[in-house]
């Protein structure tokens, strides 16, 4: 079965209780049947739509002040009331009574006061038996037992007698009454409780006989019929004629082992003769009672307990019993008592009172039984109401004697927090005697007659026990108020210590109860039927089970009624406030929305962010969601794949809204912070302090020695050496008489020169370098200008070509000439690659350069003649560098191009002696004469004969002296070295 | 005289800068560090104009120019306009937003210089040195080396010489294999090729150590010699007048 959204008309499945498309509650929702006008309301509706009546029961309040005839549990009927031609008269009465003018009036729901009518009506003919579902019927013919229930269920025993007031009445009208039978059958006009024969919760019964018996003395023929009947079962009704009551065609002893087939055991154990239990349980109270009340009934005659053997309670509240007796005053109302009473009781008692009915006569006080004596004394009501009635109950009064007579123990007093506030005065009732005990109470005598009053009885308003007044813990009796004092678990029978104890115990109870109905008992709709039938038994409406007190009839709660979660409240909240108190302990209400609970009720709780996070926080980055709930969850979106959501957060809200950060906010250091952190330091430069392990040579310091000292003597020694005066005072003046091989191979190749061979010279130095370069330049240029070559200077280096035009312009002042015998071609950029250019095409790269003053091969060069595309037609390279790389360059891109025939020499320094000395040596030569640093160049000179005139002479001479020097210092410096390695060695073995 | 006057400001210029650049000694300090900036600042100076004056206006400005007034139109002017669009495009790398314009200049040149130094390498260098390595081990070449040397020094020589490249060039070589409990060793003769591999090369640094000190003295001479000859040098220019 599809069910159709009626919110937003999508399909969705028989078992979505909710749309799927919407969230909308698909629940289904029965309607509801006003009492008043019998119209039908939307089972959501609290009030009528056609007259306003309230329809459902308001939620007990713990504000509610006690006293208060608050209207408390409503029972919905689970069919259309009776037409007003089948209404009873009694109800008929009561509702003349209550809209004076023949129109039914709308009661504010807030306001105590008339309740609606009882809806189930206290007969029901036959037609509306038949009406009744078979499975009603049948518990209706066959009472179920209820083994864990204590109530007490039974028909009134015919041994009880007839109280007197009710023969009293029967007297003044002594109208034919029929009689029925105690035991229902499906055709007495029972109304099953649902609740009370189901096991489910307690419910207060609506009306009771008892509130028509304390409140209105009314003549036989304004009592209801249901009353009328009751009375006629009892043995007569005050005013009304006596009737000939057939007898009971059971005898005492059937009817009571009738009943005990029906009784729980616990209430079977008395009368099978057992021993009655001591313990707590409520079959050992209801035990005990019903014992007490066959003894009671059993003794001939009830004498009064001497005031001494009474409890101080109930010695006080006899005391002022008798008192109010020996007054003997007739029983007057006043008018400001019915200003307590609900309105609709209050409208009651006054028609009786406008009728002029005589108040109800102080019937003879009489026992149960017959027992009590009849002379017992009246008392004012006015003394009753001022008195007696704030503490102690009518009937627990009256019923306190023939308890202290049967030697059970009455109720202890409650203590001052517990003591209910007083209780309003009867509306024109007096003291009423022991015989007119409550017929609930009286059905502790006889289990058949309980059976029957619970059956029969009309549905009182809920919230009220016997009495007017609201349940008051004093007026319970013992086993009601051991069941009702929740701090007194002791007193409390095990079944139900562990309901209270386990309430979600209790209200699974009430859906495995509520599961056990038919459906169709109750005129569920088809589809709701389906439904219910469909649903899990955890989804079954909650229907709390509460124990049923005697004479307490519970009101029917239709089984679609269950299935609504205000059903269940309205069920709830019918409980007595001893009975939700601790239901409202054990279950926190959650919010009605849906989400999680409150982080309380999981036991968790909200922590605090340190101050010092909180610092860190960034200033609101985000946008704010709107925070509000109840707007987030009604939004709904309305495009997008999210279409038809609810509760879905705007994006745009979030995303094109976010407002520009403000920073962080400026860290603040603490003094406790600065504290910590110069700590820290202290700590790291402490262990960076630390001593150096054993054996491990500490790192050498630079001093003042290596720094200044060394550097400065070094300094005056090649000073000193340098000076003419001194170095003709040196031993190593002179030059060696003996050459090198290198250096003879390479005097002997520019030696072997042709005359006015073409050499390429190239000045790649600089002239951070020509300290020691320009002495073996003009060494190795004087040799070639000797030779008479031409001289054609290049450089690689930007500042070679004027270190070599400023060495040839020195060296050619011996009738060499720039252009005719030297041409300085300038710088030749590229690096390697342009040397390899350079080679060839030599001219197109130096052309036009500064240096050559404008020549060029076309103008006519004759140093430079034979240069023309290539470098074929030089017989010497001259490379006079102090780097490797300017060298090797040579040697790579222009000594290995093919065709080359020209000798290259290096005339390089003494740092590249290493480098350059493996192209010398490699066979063939590469590098064809090598003339490294001063000495070698001043060994040359020597070698061609210019020692006086050769400026590397100087140099050698100078530089001597701190070479012997440097190198005494090196060796100090290592054998220091390998003295402390021993020393070390030594102290790290010792 | 106005030479003369060149010469004292030059040899007087030349003193300062130099007992600057010595004052080093005492330690850091500004005229040190003057010195310093006016010899790489002269020194790029200078090298700006000489390139400027040696390449720029003789290589590319001249051609441009020629070729613009539609004299010498020929290949070699073609070249150089590409040679001048390849310089503009290595100018844009001054700007990060050109920069990638300029690489392919740069490639270009990196390309043909590392080209021709990669060339110039194997066959100037790596392939001689090998082959004077390998060759008096040669049979053939035994023979010769030995008649020429006439002695068995030069196959000495020619075998330490072998001994030293080998084992220096296995001292570089860091493979090594499992010796248990997780370490890794050098195989034996590698570990003993290589010690004597560093023995080698610790007499190659101490022979470029000790020549690069002595081209320091000769520097450090020189200029002292400079020092002590400037003042005199400068009076008697003075007085020569």
């Amino acid at each position: 079965m599809v069910i159709t959204c009626p919110d937003c008309g999508s399909a969705n499945g028989p078992q979505n209780r909710f749309c799927s498309t919407c969230g909308f509650n698909l629940a289904p929702k029965t309607e509801v049947v006003c009492p008043q006008c019998n119209s039908r309301n939307p089972a959501t509706n609290l009030f009528c739509d056609e007259c306003g009546a309230r329809l459902a029961p308001v939620r007990p309040s713990t504000e509610t002040k006690r006293g208060e005839s608050s209207v408390r549990g409503l029972s919905l009927p689970s069919k259309t009331p009776a037409a007003d031609d089948q209404t009873p008269d009694w109800l008929a009465q009561l509702r003349s009574s209550y809209s004076p003018g023949g129109e039914e009036e709308s009661q504010p729901p807030t306001e105590p006061g008339p309740v609606e009518p009882p809806v189930d009506e206290p007969t029901v003919s036959s037609d509306e038996d038949q009406q009744l579902p078979a499975w009603l019927q049948e518990s209706a013919s066959e009472p179920i037992a209820l083994p864990d229930q204590p109530t007490l269920v039974g028909a009134p025993s015919p041994s009880l007698d007839v109280p007197d007031w009710l023969e009293a009445l029967l007297e003044k009208e002594p109208a034919a009454l029929t009689t029925q039978d105690d035991r229902p059958s499906p055709s007495s006009p029972v109304r099953t409780d649902v609740w009370e024969t189901h096991d489910l919760p307690a419910r207060e019964p609506e009306f009771s006989l008892d509130d028509v018996l304390d409140s209105e003395p009314a003549a036989i023929g304004d009592l209801p019929d249901w009353l009328q009947d009751l009375m006629r079962r009892t043995g007569g009704v005050p005013g009304q004629p006596q009737v000939k009551v057939p007898p009971e065609p059971k005898s005492p002893s059937d009817a009571a082992t009738g009943v005990h087939e029906e009784v729980p055991e616990c209430l079977q154990e008395p009368t099978a003769g057992r021993k009655p239990t001591t313990d707590r349980t409520t079959a050992g109270l209801a035990g005990r009672w019903r014992e007490a009340m066959d003894q009671t009934a059993r003794r001939p005659a009830m004498v009064p307990p001497s005031r001494d053997e009474l409890p101080d309670w109930l010695r006080a509240a006899s005391s002022e019993f008798s008192d109010s007796a020996s007054a003997d005053t007739p029983l007057e109302e006043e008018p400001g008592e019915f200003d307590d009473l609900p309105d609709w009781l209050r409208a009651f008692a006054d028609e009786t009172l406008v009728s002029g009915a005589a108040p109800v006569p102080k019937p003879p006080a009489e026992p149960l039984g017959g027992s009590v004596p009849t002379d017992r004394p009246s008392r004012p009501t006015q003394d009753i109401e001022e008195e007696s009635f704030d503490r102690m109950p009518d009937w627990l009064e009256e019923l306190g004697l023939d308890i202290e007579s049967t030697g059970i123990a009455p109720p202890e007093p409650l203590s001052r927090e517990t003591q209910p506030a007083p209780k309003p005065p009867h509306a024109g009732t007096g003291p009423l005697p022991s015989q007119m005990m409550t017929q609930w109470l009286g059905t502790f005598a006889s289990p058949a007659a309980a059976q029957k009053s619970s059956s029969e009885r009309p549905r009182r308003k809920t919230g009220e026990l016997p009495g007017t007044g609201p349940l008051v813990p004093s007026e319970l009796p013992d086993w009601l108020a051991a069941v009702s004092t929740p701090y007194d678990t002791d007193q409390l029978p095990d079944w139900l210590e562990g309901k209270m104890a386990e309430p979600s115990a209790i209200l699974a109870e009430g859906r495995r109860v509520a599961a056990r109905q038919p459906a169709e008992s109750l005129e569920l709709p088809a589809w709701l039927s389906e439904i219910q039938a469909e649903l899990p038994a955890e989804s079954e409406p909650v229907a709390p089970t509460k124990p049923t007190p005697p004479g307490v009839t519970a009101p029917v709660v239709p089984t679609s009624d269950l299935s609504a979660g205000p059903v269940d409240e309205a069920a709830v909240a019918e409980l007595p406030d001893w009975l939700v108190a601790p239901r409202d302990i054990s279950e926190p209400a959650f919010p009605e929305t849906l989400g999680e609970p409150p982080a309380d009720t999981l036991g968790l709780e909200r922590a605090d962010i340190p101050a010092w996070l909180l610092a860190l926080k960034p200033r609101e980055t985000v946008a704010a969601y709107p925070h509000d709930e109840a707007a987030a969850v009604e939004f709904v979106e309305t495009g997008g794949p999210l279409h038809g959501l609810r509760g879905a957060i705007p994006v745009s809200g979030v995303i094109t809204k976010t407002p520009k950060s403000t920073g962080l906010p400026k860290f603040v250091v603490t003094e406790l912070q600065q504290a910590r952190e110069q700590m820290l330091d202290r700590i790291v430069r402490s262990s960076a302090a630390t001593e150096p392990e054993p054996g491990v040579l500490a790192p050498r310091r630079s001093g003042w020695i290596e720094r200044s000292l060394i550097p400065v003597v070094l300094f005056l020694v090649v000073l000193l050496s340098a000076l003419p005066a001194v170095q003709q005072w040196l031993p190593f003046s002179q030059p060696r008489s003996s050459s090198t091989p290198i250096l003879q191979d390479t005097f002997d190749l520019l030696n072997a020169l042709p005359d006015s061979a073409l050499a390429l010279v190239a000045f790649d130095y600089s002239p951070a370098a020509a300290g020691e370069l320009d002495p073996i330049a003009r060494t190795l240029v004087r040799h070639l200008m000797e030779r008479n070559a031409r001289i054609v200077a290049v450089s690689t280096v930007p500042t070679g070509p004027a270190l070599a035009e400023r060495l040839l312009q020195d060296l050619a002042e011996t009738q060499y000439r720039a252009g005719d015998n030297y041409l300085n071609l300038g710088y030749v950029p590229g690096g390697a690659a342009g040397l390899q250019a350079f080679a060839s095409t030599p001219w197109k790269l130096v052309e036009g350069s500064p240096y050559s003053g404008g020549r060029s091969p076309a103008a006519g060069a004759p140093a430079a003649t034979g240069l023309g595309n290539s470098l074929q037609g030089v017989e010497l390279i001259l490379v006079l560098t102090a780097e490797r790389n300017d060298l090797v360059a040579w040697l790579e891109q222009v000594g290995q191009l093919p065709g080359m025939n020209a000798r290259i020499v290096a005339g390089v320094s003494a740092g590249l002696e290493s480098w350059a000395q493996p192209y010398f040596y490699r066979q063939p030569k590469q590098l064809s004469g090598l003339v490294s640093g001063v000495p070698a160049a001043a060994l040359y000179d020597q070698q061609a004969d210019r020692v006086r005139t050769g400026l590397a002479r100087d140099l050698l001479t100078g530089q001597t002296p701190g070479l012997l020097l440097i190198t005494l210092l090196l060796v100090a410096g290592i054998l220091w070295g390998i003295a402390a390695s021993l020393t070390g060695r030594r102290r790290a073995h010792g | 005289m106005g030479n003369t006057v060149t010469s004292i400001a030059g040899i007087a210029l030349g003193f300062v800068l130099s007992l600057m650049i010595y004052s080093y000694l005492l330690g850091d300090n500004p005229l040190y560090r003057l010195a310093i900036h006016l010899l790489v600042g002269l020194g790029m100076g200078f090298a700006t104009v000489v390139v400027t004056h040696s390449v720029v206006i003789p290589q590319l400005a001249r051609p441009v120019m020629q070729l613009l007034a539609g004299q010498n139109a020929g290949s070699d002017q073609v070249a150089q306009l590409l040679v001048l669009l390849l310089a503009a495009l290595l100018l844009l790398k001054l700007s990060p937003r050109t920069s990638p314009l300029g690489n392919v200049a740069m490639a270009f040149v990196m390309g043909v210089g590392a080209a021709v130094a990669v060339g110039g390498a194997v066959l100037g260098t790596l392939l001689p040195q090998i082959g004077a390595t390998a060759l008096p081990l040669l049979p053939s070449s035994a023979p010769a080396l030995v008649a020429e040397a006439g002695s068995a020094l030069n196959i000495l020589a020619a075998l330490v010489v072998i001994a030293g490249t080998l084992t220096a060039l296995l001292y570089f070589h860091f493979g090594a294999v499992p010796a248990g409990e997780g370490r890794l060793k050098r195989p034996a003769w590698v570990r003993a090729a290589a010690r004597v591999g560093q023995g080698f090369l610790m007499i190659a640094f101490g022979s470029l150590f000790a020549g690069a000190l002595i081209a320091s003295l000769s520097l450090l001479t020189e200029r002292i010699q400079f020092l002590i000859w400037a003042p005199g040098e400068i009076l008697r220019l003075l007085a020569a007048g």
